[in-house]
């Protein structure tokens, strides 16, 4: 990322390409790959997104996101209709397991790579050079853009 | 301190989820699997219907056209051709229970059900199922090379199936149970028959029988034990056939004093299997032709076992069912008979007393010496979890079994051959009587009874199936291990059958084959009331036609009522037994869901078991007499009298009804809600939880046609043989499609519900057919 790219924009862009890779993940991965992938976005959005409030939350709902285009463009519809009518499985109720389930994932395994890598840092440059978002309760505006 | 804090909250937490949602529970793939999106349940998709391009195989060509119901019509160039199609049809719509099937008859079931397998599989493996079915196949090669050739082209039908298949439209209980699927071997038909044969003649009650025969006096074992019943419609109606054994009466054990008790748990025996098939004649029907209704009464599970087709090439065009995993049709018609099966229900399980060397534990007595057991130890691999070591000891008998401080070596018949398989085989393209003889000449298990019907108006019925010979006296126990065990079997010219009988109509109902031959099976045939309703409907009818037989198999009345109104009657003159039972006085027997008859009567059924119990427990026995014993020990006996007791009927009726009173006011969800007193439901084939189905509305109990309580009919046909034309109704309780997720899974169940069969295209010029909605062709590669 270029070094002059306004802070937000390149916010924007580093959550766009986190829900990318989540919704690639999601294609691609599954079992203890996916695990490890939560994990890996979870260091990388401490180390890009270090100052940044709210991080998991907008990964909780990048995974809304992609649960409803999986939900519009990718899952079945016959097949859970079929549930539906040959054991009286509620279509919705399925869905939301699944969802449920994929949503704590991430959440609990991002989050916990996230909190691990940005505790690492502060112990890697000492308590007194933390950056945590406890510590910055309002990001400083560097460009125009945000004022 | 607060990001430390945070870390391991999530740490802990993540930790926690993730170990509780990869956990296999029970063998079922982990919640993190089954919802994934990428291969979860979520990304599975139903069976596509369009025509997929031409198939390659290594046979000549053949047509599969699958219509509305998912039923295939199979135009093949040869034999081998139509295998290869079945093979193919039948991997695609059925292969995990297939796979089920084969698997738990191995002593494999673990490696697809994990944990839950165990069990079965530790009784199972012993039995070495998979080399003798192996053995059995090679065989075939010289004995039966057409054959041989069929089951081959079959094996690689399914195998193509299999490989082709695209991994989202597998069937998602693969995913459920995150397990692949295997190979199919040519010889897993075998394990399928023996599958069935374990289903149906697998018996483990020889213990409490013993235990009657060695504690009550026959006064009393006539009275509520009988092995032959009078006064009972037979399947064969003048004595024919094997009555007694030539064999010396030295076979017979005695092994409970008066006062021993019996601590052996026996694997309960559910008396709702079984079936009814009848065949009537040309002079009791409208159109003088012969008509042969079946309906087949299993364990209801989704999907049913049987799956319908049609099966045309130039040596055969046969219509019917079969069972995925054998490419016969078991129950239907070609275009010149028809047959239909109902379980034999006999005594192929024997269990050998045998005497144990003290000072050597592995030594039996056999013959006048001690001999050896041999052990056998097998490893049986469980999906996730370490494999689990089992050690068996044989005898010349079989295996060694050892329960509760008895002791017996274990002969199951059935494993002894794979006839069945051959019998089908011959009677695809069977003509005439003589044929479908022929045919059953190789039929062994599970001994069914055969009725038949053909196009020249003849009519049949063969109980067929191998019957070893037993000891002159055997009544139905254990059997004596100190000798060795006969090698002998009922020749087939000597099992009961009959054609063209004076009354012109033949029927089974699983009863005795024929006066006096209780000897075919110690289950002392206590079903009397639903051959007796079969009976009563045939011998009344005289202008008869196919509806008449589709309403007979839908009878719900139960004719033990007249009995309960006798009962009333007989002990009820100075008394009454209140206003329930008035009512009951004036109903006609109808076990129909929603009234307070039925219910009224369900709760009496329900005591007479309850103080059957107690009879058994006065006579010191653990087998209880049925309800259709008891019941006519209460109407015909007023008191029984045996060594240092006394039976009252008037005092056990009384108990009856006292209980039943009790019983049906304790149940108020059926006071309020009647249909519910008959509801049922149908588990899916791995009992997984939340995929079963409740029913209401049918009605009937295990004494009515329309058997509806531990076994429902599964299947039903009606075939008409007219002069020149075969025409066919049937009915499946569940679909075609194994597949949970495909919306015709229970396609035929409403249909089945109200018995509304539909007509077969048995046509042999697949021009003809309609409602075609998928066609695959295969061409020689």
């Amino acid at each position: 990322m270029n070094k002059n790219t306004p802070a937000q924009t390149r916010q924007y862009s580093l959550y766009v390409i986190a829900l990318l890779l989540l919704l690639a993940s999601h294609f691609f991965l599954s079992g203890w790959l996916s695990i490890l992938f939560y994990a890996f976005l979870g260091a990388g959005l401490a180390i890009f997104l270090p100052a940044d409030r709210y991080v998991l939350v907008k990964v909780l709902a990048a995974e809304i996101l992609i649960a409803c285009l999986f939900g519009l463009f990718v899952w079945n519809k016959e097949q859970l209709k079929a549930f539906s009518l040959n054991f009286s499985l509620s279509p919705f109720l399925i869905i939301l397991a699944a969802v449920v389930v994929n949503m704590l994932t991430v959440f609990l395994c991002t989050g916990t790579a996230f909190h691990f890598t940005k505790w690492i840092a502060q112990y890697g440059r000492g308590s007194k050079h933390s950056q945590s978002k406890e510590k910055i309760k309002v990001p400083v505006p560097e460009t125009a853009y945000e004022v | 301190m607060k990001r430390i804090l945070f870390t391991a909250i999530f740490f802990v937490l993540a930790g926690a989820w993730i170990y509780f949602t990869s956990m296999h529970y029970n063998g079922l793939n982990s919640l993190q699997n089954l919802a994934n999106y990428n291969a979860g349940l979520l990304s599975k998709k139903p069976l596509q219907l369009q025509n997929p391009p031409t198939i390659s195989t290594p046979f000549a060509g053949a047509e599969v056209n699958i219509d509305s119901l998912g039923i295939p019509h199979i135009f093949g160039k040869d034999m081998n051709a139509v295998a290869y199609a079945i093979g193919y049809m039948h991997a695609r719509d059925r292969y995990f229970q297939m796979e089920l099937m084969a698997y738990s008859m191995m002593g494999r079931q673990a490696e697809i059900l994990g944990e839950a397998g165990i069990r079965s599989d530790r009784h199972w493996r012993p039995f070495e199922m998979e080399a003798r079915a192996m053995a059995l196949f090679d065989s075939l090669k010289l004995a039966n090379t057409a054959l041989y050739n069929y089951l081959n082209a079959y094996e690689k039908g399914i195998n193509a199936y299999i490989a082709a298949e695209k991994a989202t439209e597998r069937d998602p209980l693969y995913t459920v149970w995150h397990y692949s699927p295997g190979t199919w071997k040519a010889w897993y038909v075998f394990l399928i028959q023996w599958y069935m044969s374990s289903d149906l003649t697998y018996y483990d009650d020889y213990v409490n029988r013993q235990e009657v025969l060695d504690k009550v006096p026959d006064t009393v074992r006539k009275a509520l034990y009988p092995a032959q019943t009078v006064e009972y419609p037979y399947i064969v109606p003048t004595a024919t056939g094997a009555k007694r054994t030539p064999l010396p009466a030295n076979g017979v054990v005695s092994l409970f004093q008066p006062s021993q008790r019996n601590n052996y748990q026996s694997a309960p025996v559910n008396r709702s299997l079984g079936s009814n098939n009848w065949v009537v004649g040309t002079s009791r029907t409208r159109s003088k032709e012969v008509l042969l209704s079946n309906d087949l009464h299993l364990m209801l599970v989704s999907p049913n076992i049987f799956y319908e087709m049609q099966l045309v090439c130039k040596e055969v065009n046969v219509y019917g069912y079969s069972i995925p995993g054998v490419p016969v049709i078991v129950t239907g018609h070609n275009g010149k008979i028809a047959w239909g099966i109902t379980n034999g229900e006999w005594d192929v399980t024997e269990q050998y007393l045998l005497r144990i060397d003290s000072a050597n534990k592995n030594n039996y007595w056999l013959d006048g010496k001690w001999q050896p057991m041999t052990t056998k130890d097998f490893v049986i691999n469980v999906k996730d979890q370490a494999p689990v070591k089992t050690t068996a000891r044989y005898t010349v008998f079989g295996q060694y079994k050892e329960k509760e401080g008895i002791g017996y070596g274990l002969k199951w018949h059935p494993l002894q051959s794979g006839g069945a398989v051959q019998a089908f085989w011959k009677l695809l393209n069977a003509s005439g009587w003589n044929d479908f003889r022929d045919a059953l000449r190789l039929y062994d298990y599970p001994a069914q009874n055969f009725v038949y019907g053909d196009l020249e108006g003849n009519i049949g019925v063969i109980c067929a199936g191998k019957m070893p010979l037993k000891p002159a006296g055997y009544a139905g126990g254990l059997m004596d291990g100190k000798v060795s065990p006969g090698k002998d079997y009922i020749p087939f010219d000597s099992l009961p059958q009959a054609f063209n009988p004076a009354k012109d109509y033949l029927f089974s109902a699983n009863q005795e084959p024929g006066p006096d031959q209780y000897y075919f099976s110690s289950r002392w045939f206590s079903d009397l009331y639903r051959p007796r309703r079969i009976d009563e409907l045939l011998s009344t009818g005289s202008q008869l036609t196919w509806e008449d037989m589709r309403a007979m198999q839908l009878d719900v009345l139960d004719i033990s009522v007249t009995d309960l109104k006798n009962l009333l009657t007989k002990y009820g003159k100075e008394k009454s037994y209140g206003a329930n039972w008035d009512l009951l006085m004036k109903w006609d027997g109808k076990i129909v869901p929603g009234t307070k008859e039925s219910t009224l009567f369900r709760s009496f059924r329900q005591a007479t078991r309850a103080v059957a119990k107690e009879i058994a427990v006065q006579l010191g026995v653990k087998a209880q007499p049925s309800f259709d014993q008891t019941i006519h020990f209460l109407l015909h006996t007023d008191t029984l009298n045996y060594n240092g007791g006394r039976l009252e009927g008037r005092h056990y009726f009384e108990r009856v009804i006292k209980a039943a009173d009790s019983i049906y006011t304790g149940t108020r969800q059926y006071q309020q809600s009647p249909a519910q007193a008959y509801s049922f439901k149908i588990p899916q084939l791995t009992f997984l939880p939340g995929f079963e189905k409740t029913i209401n509305g049918i009605g009937g109990n295990d004494n009515t046609i329309n058997v509806n309580y531990g076994a429902h009919p599964v299947i039903r046909t009606v075939v008409e043989l007219k002069a020149g034309a075969v025409r066919s109704w049937m009915v499946n309780v569940t679909g075609q499609t194994g597949r949970i997720n495909d919306k015709r899974y229970f396609q035929q169940l409403q249909a089945w519900k109200e018995n509304r069969l539909h007509e077969t295209q048995f046509v042999a010029d697949p021009s003809k057919l309609s409602s075609i909605q998928q066609k695959i062709s295969f061409s020689h590669e």
